[in-house]
C-alpha cells in the first residue's frame, strides 16, 4: 500500500512526458492513416519511418527520465516532499524501480500494439502477400514450436531486466556522487564513469560466467541462456537497489 | 524531554554548519531558535527532520533515532518552497493526506480559506507570500507532536503576520511542542517560552525566555542584538 502511494506520485511526476509521447504517436498515426486513405505510399512509409525512430527515442527517453527524476529528487528542494514522508529509503527506491519497470514495460506493450494495428491495416487494405507471408510464417514458427513462446519471453525478459539493471546502476552511481563523492571535484563525471565501469564489470561477469558454459549458436540453449542472463541482471538490480537504499538511509543529505 | 541532541556536528566540505551542540527540547513549549543566516538553525532543523544526516553526534525523538517513526510525529516546514511544480494547492493537500496519518483535511481546507488561497492555484505560480502561506497551511494541518517551522514569517507582509502567528498559536497545545526559527525576533518575543541563540554552529545562549530576561535585565530582542552585533 505504501509502495503504491509512492509509485502513484512517481507516475504523476513523469506524466507530462507520457502525454507528449502519446500526442506525438497520435500525430504520427494520423499521418499514417492519411496515407492509407489517400493511397499515398510515400506518406505511409514516412509515417512508419518516423514511428520506428520515435519508438527507440521514446523508450530510451523513458529510462532516462526515471534516472533524471531520481537525480532531481536528490538535488532539488522538492526532494523534501519525498524524504519528509515517513517511509524507509528501501520503500522509496523500491517504488522508483518498480515505477520505472512498469513504465518501460507498458510503453513497450503500447508500441507493440500500435505496430500491430498499423500492420493489420496495411495487410487488410492492400492484401500485401509478402507481408502476410512473413507474418504467417512467423506465427507458424511460433505455433509449430519452431520458435516457442518461452524463447520470445526469455528475450523480452532479458531486454526488460537489462533496462531495469541499467536504471538501478544509474541510481547507485548518482547516490554515490551525493554521498561518498559529495566532496570530490567533478563528482558528476566521476559518478558517470562509475556507471560505465559498473555496467562493464556486470557485463564481464555475465560473459565470463555463461560464455564458457553455453554455446549461444546452439538454439536449444537459448531459453536457459537468456533466463540465466535475466537472473544475473536481477541480481545486479537487487545489489544496486540495496546499495542505493543503504546510502540514502545512512549518508544522503538533501 | 522529547528531542535530545548530543555533540551534534554537521560539516559541509570544509564548513562546519553545526559544531557539537547539545540540548534538549521539552514537551508542550514554544521554542525560538534564533540566529542570523548561516548560524546553523536550518541545518539543525533539517537534521531533526531527517533530511540531513549528521557528521557525528546523536539526535533522538522520544528515544527513537530520526527516521520513519519520528517523521510520523514531527512536522517540518522548510524556509524554501518545496512543493512539486505540477502541484495545485489541492494536490498538496492530497499528497499530505496520502502520506501523513495525522493530516486533517478539514483543517487544511479551513487554513487554505483563511490564507485566501485557491485550491486550483498552481504552487509554482504563487507569489512568495502565498507560497509561504501554503507551506504553513500544509504543515499546520497535521496534528503533529512537534512542529518545526523554519522562518515561517519569511515573505509574509506585515499585515498578514498576525494572522500567521495566530494560526501557529492555535497549534500550540499542552502536549504539542513548537520550534520556530526566525530573525524577526520581536515578532517571536511575545509568544515564546524558551529561546535558543545559535552562533556559528554553537549554542551561544539558551534558557527560558523569562529567566533570560530577568537574569540579563534585557529583552530577547536586546539579547539578540548583543549576541550578534
Amino acid at each position: 500500500m505504501v509502495m503504491l502511494k509512492l509509485m502513484k506520485y512517481e507516475f504523476r511526476k513523469q506524466a507530462f512526458s507520457k502525454m507528449v509521447i502519446l500526442l506525438l504517436v497520435g500525430l504520427i498515426e494520423l499521418l499514417f492513416f492519411f496515407g492509407i486513405i489517400t493511397d499515398k505510399s510515400d506518406v505511409m512509409g514516412t509515417a512508419m519511418g518516423i514511428l520506428t525512430i520515435f519508438t527507440f527515442g521514446a523508450l530510451f527517453f523513458l529510462a532516462f527520465e526515471s534516472i533524471i527524476t531520481f537525480s532531481n529528487d536528490l538535488k532539488q528542494k522538492s526532494s523534501y516532499m519525498l524524504f519528509l514522508t515517513p517511509h524507509t529509503s528501501y520503500s522509496i527506491v523500491g517504488a522508483k524501480v518498480l515505477a520505472a519497470a512498469i513504465q518501460i514495460t507498458l510503453a513497450g506493450v503500447a508500441f507493440f500494439l500500435v505496430y500491430s494495428l498499423d500492420i493489420a491495416v496495411l495487410v487488410g487494405k492492400y492484401q500485401l502477400e509478402a507481408l502476410k507471408e512473413i507474418i504467417n510464417h512467423f506465427l507458424q514458427e511460433v505455433f509449430s514450436l519452431n520458435i516457442q513462446f518461452q524463447d520470445i519471453a526469455a528475450v523480452v525478459a532479458v531486454i526488460i531486466t537489462s533496462w531495469i539493471s541499467t536504471i538501478t546502476v544509474a541510481f547507485f552511481s548518482i547516490t554515490l556522487s551525493a554521498t561518498f563523492l559529495a566532496n570530490v571535484k567533478l563528482k558528476g563525471l566521476v559518478s558517470f564513469l562509475i556507471f560505465i565501469a559498473l555496467n562493464y564489470v556486470f557485463g564481464r561477469i555475465v560473459n565470463m560466467s555463461l560464455g564458457k558454459v553455453y554455446d549461444v549458436n546452439n538454439f536449444n540453449n537459448l531459453v536457459m541462456y537468456y533466463s540465466l542472463i535475466s537472473l544475473f541482471m536481477l541480481c545486479f538490480t537487487i545489489i544496486t537497489y540495496i546499495g542505493t537504499s543503504w546510502m540514502l538511509d545512512k549518508k544522503v543529505s538533501v | 524531554m522529547i528531542l535530545q541532541c548530543r555533540d551534534l556536528v554537521k560539516k559541509y566540505y570544509s564548513k562546519t554548519a553545526v559544531n557539537g551542540i547539545s540540548f534538549d527540547i521539552d514537551q508542550g513549549k514554544i521554542y525560538a531558535l534564533l540566529g542570523p543566516n548561516g548560524s546553523g538553525k536550518t541545518t539543525f532543523m533539517k537534521i531533526a527532520a531527517g533530511l540531513v544526516k549528521p557528521t557525528s553526534g546523536t539526535i533522538t525523538y522520544k528515544g527513537n533515532e530520526i527516521g520513519p517513526v519520528t517523521k510520523k510525529r514531527i512536522a517540518y516546514m522548510s524556509t524554501e518552497p518545496f512543493f512539486y511544480n505540477y502541484m495545485t494547492v489541492a494536490d498538496v493537500g492530497k499528497y499530505y493526506n496520502d502520506f501523513f496519518e495525522d493530516f486533517d483535511v478539514k483543517r487544511y481546507e479551513e487554513l487554505i480559506d483563511r490564507m485566501e488561497l485557491n485550491m486550483k492555484d498552481k504552487s509554482k505560480t504563487l507569489s512568495s507570500g502565498l507560497a509561504a502561506k501554503l507551506k504553513i497551511a500544509a504543515t499546520l494541518a497535521r496534528k503533529a507532536e512537534l512542529y518545526m517551522l523554519d522562518e515561517p514569517l519569511n515573505g509574509i507582509d506585515i499585515i498578514a503576520r498576525d494572522k500567521i502567528i495566530t494560526t501557529i498559536l492555535e497549534a500550540a497545545k499542552e502536549d504539542v511542542t513548537l520550534l520556530i526559527s526566525s530573525h524577526l525576533v520581536d515578532e517571536l518575543e511575545k509568544i515564546i517560552d524558551n529561546a535558543i541563540f545559535v552562533k556559528n554552529g554553537n549554542i551561544a545562549l539558551m534558557g527560558e525566555a523569562e529567566d533570560l530576561r530577568v537574569k540579563h535585565g534585557k529583552s530577547i530582542v536586546e539579547l539578540y542584538k548583543e549576541i550578534y552585533a
